[in-house]
């Protein structure tokens, strides 16, 4: 069993300080996230605040033979993000992102903290300007398709495309540091 | 569509970032059990695991002191504190901060020998063990610069050329104040919360600049800040704070003015 499993095990009992531990292993990447979609440090602190009650509350419902667990608190903490957008611009039914940006522009974030990082940030601009709004800044389809003006059908392609380079660049460096560990072991060993 | 037919589709993607209609949901539901629409589905759920882990953010201490009161309610309360209590308020971050990177620092080392134990077994899991220790290491550059904030805090409350300018309580709010830390020669200023009483569900405090007789909105903020940061404006001839519906408001509710005094002393 992996330490997030144990962790849930332990929640779904009602242990807190497993779920303050599981908080401090993926409050950070749900962060990112919600930062990136509402631009404004205070609101995503609210609503990082608000997802992790609720999925302290619904954690019998998370089954993990149907996903991982940070797919369903990334999840949670998408739609939250998009109802609280919504419910701030009544008008803007589609919870478009740039909308939200404008009414709370005057609120400075330092761009080295909307700005994506990693292997993300190195994917060719197509398949990067996908996963970024997409799944960074919580875009439907059809708002990707209005922003970038391409046919739903080349979302999935380039989608799909663009997870499968990250899976296997992921994959590479994981074996590069999985031969260095076992190098370092084996030598001190 | 066949099960093949789904992961060359584009439609587990979707399906994992939550971006996908209802119809195409049911369309990967109905293929969900099979053995492989459930690998490739978790290889692109680990991918996208692996790229929110890369762009991780530390958040701040508050939200997880928040949760924690809110999923264990306890009879320890916020109320009481007063102005004076802010620099002991930032002593004790700064001592969390200590604590915090030491964690940190051992939570690394953990996965470090985890990562070893799995290493054999050459799993996937593997590159999101090796994202976490990464994100764990900028987590711990994040804290050193928290500190460093902390220490700037305080180096502004005590700056030379820094005035506490109190907020007095309006015939609305009696008893409440706050406490603005003004100084004519930096951009920024702040403002300490302690003294303002606790906000109705729904709303939110704004504070706002009385520049030539007009309100200009400075920070829309609540009780979870104990210190707000605020744009230092020096044309601002008093600075008011009120009552507004979350989200904050472009002109001030007045009848529901909480605080205000004049920026000079």
């Amino acid at each position: 069993m992996d330490k997030t499993s144990y962790l849930i095990k332990q929640i779904k009992s009602g242990d807190h300080k497993a779920f303050e531990e599981l908080y401090k292993d993926y409050s950070g990447a749900v962060y990112g996230v919600i930062l990136k979609m509402v631009k404004n440090q205070d609101t995503a602190s609210d609503i990082l605040q608000d997802v992790f009650t609720k999925a302290w509350k619904k954690i019998n419902t998370y089954n993990p033979e149907k996903g991982r667990f940070y797919t369903w608190i990334y999840r949670i903490a998408r739609n939250t993000t998009i109802n609280h957008i919504r419910a701030q611009k009544p008008e803007n039914l589609t919870g478009d992102v740039s909308v939200y940006e404008t009414r709370i522009g005057s609120q400075k974030l330092n761009d080295e903290t909307l700005d994506l990082r990693g292997k993300v940030a190195q994917l060719e601009q197509k398949y990067r300007e996908i996963v970024e709004l997409i799944y960074f800044k919580g875009f439907t389809q059809k708002e990707v398709q209005e922003q970038l003006d391409i046919p739903l059908g080349t979302i999935k392609t380039r989608l799909r495309k663009a997870i499968k380079t990250l899976g296997e660049v992921y994959k590479d460096k994981g074996i590069q540091l999985l031969i260095a560990f076992i190098l370092i072991w084996t030598t001190n060993g | 569509m066949d099960k093949q037919e789904l992961i060359e589709s584009g439609l587990l993607e979707l399906y994992a970032t939550g971006a996908i209609s209802a119809d195409e949901s049911d369309a990967v539901a109905h293929l969900l059990g099979e053995v492989d629409v459930k690998a490739a589905l978790e290889n692109i759920e680990l991918s996208l695991e692996h790229a929110g882990f890369e762009n991780a953010v530390s958040p701040p201490s508050w939200v997880l002191e928040n949760i924690t009161k809110e999923i264990a309610p306890s009879d320890t309360s916020d109320k009481g504190h007063s102005i004076s209590l802010v620099e002991r308020q930032l002593e004790k971050w700064r001592r969390n901060f200590m604590v915090a990177a030491s964690i940190a620092g051992l939570l690394a080392l953990g996965l470090g020998w985890q990562f070893t134990q799995k290493g054999s077994t050459g799993d996937t899991n593997s590159s999101v063990l090796t994202a976490r220790v990464e994100s764990l290491e900028q987590e711990l550059e994040k804290l050193r610069t928290s500190n460093s904030s902390i220490n700037d805090q305080l180096a502004y409350i005590n700056h030379t050329y820094t005035t506490p300018l109190v907020l007095k309580s309006t015939p609305v709010a009696p008893g409440s104040k706050a406490v603005v830390y003004w100084n004519p020669k930096t951009p920024e200023a702040l403002l300490s919360t302690n003294g303002l009483p606790e906000l109705p569900d729904g709303k939110v405090y704004q504070i706002w600049a009385d520049i030539e007789g007009e309100m200009v909105s400075m920070k829309v903020f609540t009780m979870d800040q104990k210190l707000v940061p605020l744009p230092y404006m020096p044309k601002a001839e008093s600075l008011n704070i009120t009552v507004e519906p979350e989200g904050g408001s472009d002109h001030p509710n007045v009848e529901q003015l909480y605080v205000n005094g004049a920026t000079t002393v």
